[in-house]
């Protein structure tokens, strides 16, 4: 793969295969049907992982099984140590694993600027009740708070619309949008359900490059679901592959891709 | 027409709804929940008056009318138009009374019109949409009828209710000093008001209206979030309603729970407000209780029975009578549709949540960019 130089090989080493994230036997049932049949994960520090699959083979399910968004029937999510299977999203938020939708979703009567320092967390001018008597309670974190949103603002190339309603976005820039708030939140563990859905190509490529450095430098681990796998595939260090709920192949991203499995589940639908 | 009175009856409307409606627009323009029961809020600052204060002025008065505190206390139910009309020819005598009746009722109806807001809450964490803005609707009438009927807290004639407390009597000019307490009320409201939209929490709080899955997936508690904005939108209400109660519209008559729970005059007409001024927009809210407390204390009140005339409203078979009392609610809604057409999100639009002021982020993206470049 292009980009696996030996710099990133030596890095790989250095940090081992630490476990960030792992789902054990995931079992979800909607009525009769089985939309995640025992299904197991793990996401490796600083790696971005790439879960494919046929429409409605689970993986969208998943995603909200791993972010609280939905409880499993059976299974255990296990987070950095931790099992936190029955922990709310906003928890889940705070220890670091954060997601984005597959339509993104900005508050779109809020600015650009607004929607990325919203996520800062622990913000004292949150509490309501000093917040609009005792500005000095806050204004001190909220001027830290600006300077790092402007920064990622920056870094994602959004700094020029900092002022512009969200709602006013187009589809790509509201992907950037998202990584801005995710990286604002402080995650460390990203999940992002199709980031370059609606995206042109270019854009896909400047996405992509963003995510590929906060990989490599920051140890950012990322789960991506992508259905246009030919555009990001190169990207990714693992790869998943998901039909009718189940795990059907997994490992380097060309060899899943290439499992007479994995064909068959795309062209046979 | 007096003029100095008009200009105080004026002002004391446009402080009342302007309060009123801030304390809606904290919960339904700010967080998105549809309180149709606002009325209720409001409510409870005219039963800490009529109820709470009128009990402390009966007590204080009590040596001068030749009974003990606690029989003129109980007095306040049980025989509330002749005791309370004693007792506020005595108030005027005792300014430092006077004065601790106001500042209690103020605080008093910010905690219990808080606590309120708490309880009606809990369904708002549980319902959304129109399913909560009925039940929110459903309480206040329920509270209503509840009041009506629960003599301890109402007196026992429910069209009557209360006698108020006269604690503006002391200044010797009741009207004026009602007023321009109502006036500072008003003008608090305001000031708090903006810098609570202009604040981390006013961003969170819009924040959470637009998407709470969004904002829930960076990690907000929107149980919370709504739980505060019914808490302190709830607050402002009830403090509307102490100004209410003090203004020169009652005057030291009463306060009957028919009037203080109507659903038309304090649930209808602040929503009205609110969205001719913008929705999550302070500023509108004011504007728009400045322009149809002017336009309907003034002239349309003046005036409505010529323009009923002058119209030869007759003429399509309607009664002019009728007509000049229903021109306010015309008048509204004929705004109401011209600036939704004009300005659809209202006068003065929603602005963002400047917890900095734009220079300072301008600054700031400045010495991003030096900084990036050295």
């Amino acid at each position: 793969m292009a980009y696996a130089g030996q710099e990133h090989e030596r890095l790989q080493a250095s940090q081992g295969e630490e476990v960030v994230l792992e789902t054990v036997d995931i079992v979800k049932r909607f009525g009769g049907i089985v939309a995640l049949n025992k299904v197991n994960i793990k996401l490796r520090k600083g790696k971005i992982t790439l879960l494919i699959g046929p429409n409605g083979s689970g993986k969208t399910t998943l995603v909200n099984v791993i972010s609280g968004f939905i409880k499993p029937d059976e299974g255990k999510v296990i987070f950095k140590g931790r099992e936190i299977t029955h922990l709310p999203p906003h928890e889940r938020v705070k220890m670091g694993l954060v997601r984005t939708f597959q339509i993104p979703r900005p508050f779109p009567n809020l600015t650009v600027l607004e929607n990325v320092l919203a996520a800062a967390e622990g913000n004292p001018g949150e509490n309501p009740y000093i917040a609009g008597i005792y500005k000095r309670a806050w204004i001190g974190y909220e001027r830290k708070a600006l300077e790092r949103a402007l920064s990622i603002l920056d870094w994602v190339g959004l700094l020029a619309k900092w002022d512009d309603r969200a709602g006013d976005l187009s589809g790509g820039q509201l992907k950037l949008l998202e990584i801005a708030r995710a990286i604002m939140k402080g995650a460390d563990t990203i999940i992002m359900d199709e980031p370059a859905a609606g995206v042109n190509p270019r854009l896909v490529t400047e996405l992509f490059q963003k995510i590929i450095k906060l990989a490599r430098e920051q140890h950012v681990t990322f789960l991506i679901i992508e259905h246009r796998i030919g555009l990001v595939a190169k990207y990714m260090d693992y790869a998943y592959a998901m039909n009718m709920g189940e795990v059907i192949a997994e490992g380097k991203p060309d060899e899943v891709l290439n499992n007479p499995l994995v064909l068959e589940s795309y062209l046979g639908g | 027409m007096n003029v100095e009175v008009l200009l105080e009856e004026i002002i004391s409307f446009i402080g009342i709804y302007y309060i009123l409606t801030a304390g809606l627009n904290v919960k339904a323009g700010m967080t998105g929940i549809p309180d149709f029961g606002h009325a209720m809020f409001f409510a409870v600052g005219g039963i800490v008056v009529g109820n709470l204060s009128a009990r402390i002025a009966a007590a204080a008065a009590a040596s001068q009318l030749h009974v003990s505190s606690w029989q003129a206390v109980k007095m306040v139910i049980s025989n509330n138009t002749e005791l309370m009309a004693r007792v506020n020819e005595i108030l005027p005598h005792m300014p430092g009374v006077s004065i601790v009746i106001i500042l209690v009722s103020v605080i008093a109806a910010l905690v219990l019109g808080g606590l309120l807001g708490w309880l009606a809450s809990y369904p708002a964490l549980r319902l959304r949409g129109d399913y909560l803005a009925i039940m929110l609707l459903a309480a206040s009438e329920g509270t209503r009828i509840f009041a009506m009927y629960y003599k301890p807290l109402m007196g026992k004639t429910p069209t009557v209710g209360l006698t108020v407390p006269n604690a503006f009597g002391f200044t010797g000019n009741a009207g004026l000093w009602s007023t321009i307490f109502i006036l500072i009320l008003a003008i608090l409201v305001y000031i708090y008001a903006e810098r609570f939209h202009h604040s981390p929490s006013g961003r969170l709080f819009r924040a959470v209206r637009d998407d709470e899955a969004s904002a829930e997936a960076i990690g907000k508690d929107i149980a919370k979030v709504r739980r505060d904005a019914m808490i302190i939108g709830s607050a402002i209400a009830a403090l509307a309603g102490v100004a209410y109660s003090f203004s020169p519209w009652i005057a030291g008559s009463s306060v009957a729970a028919i009037s203080i729970f109507d659903r038309v005059l304090w649930t209808f007409w602040p929503w009205a407000l609110m969205i001719l001024g913008g929705m999550s927009s302070n500023k509108g809210a004011a504007l728009s209780s400045v322009i149809l407390g002017a336009l309907l204390i003034g002239p349309i009140r003046i005036y409505k029975n010529d323009i009923a005339a002058a119209l030869h409203v007759e003429s399509l078979g309607i009664d002019p009578g009728n007509f000049a009392n229903a021109l306010e609610y015309i008048l509204v809604a004929a705004l109401i549709i011209i600036v939704l057409f004009v300005k659809p999100k209202g006068l003065i639009p929603e602005y963002p949540s400047r917890t900095v002021s734009k220079d300072e982020v301008k600054a700031t993206i400045d010495k991003i960019a030096r900084e990036g470049a050295a």
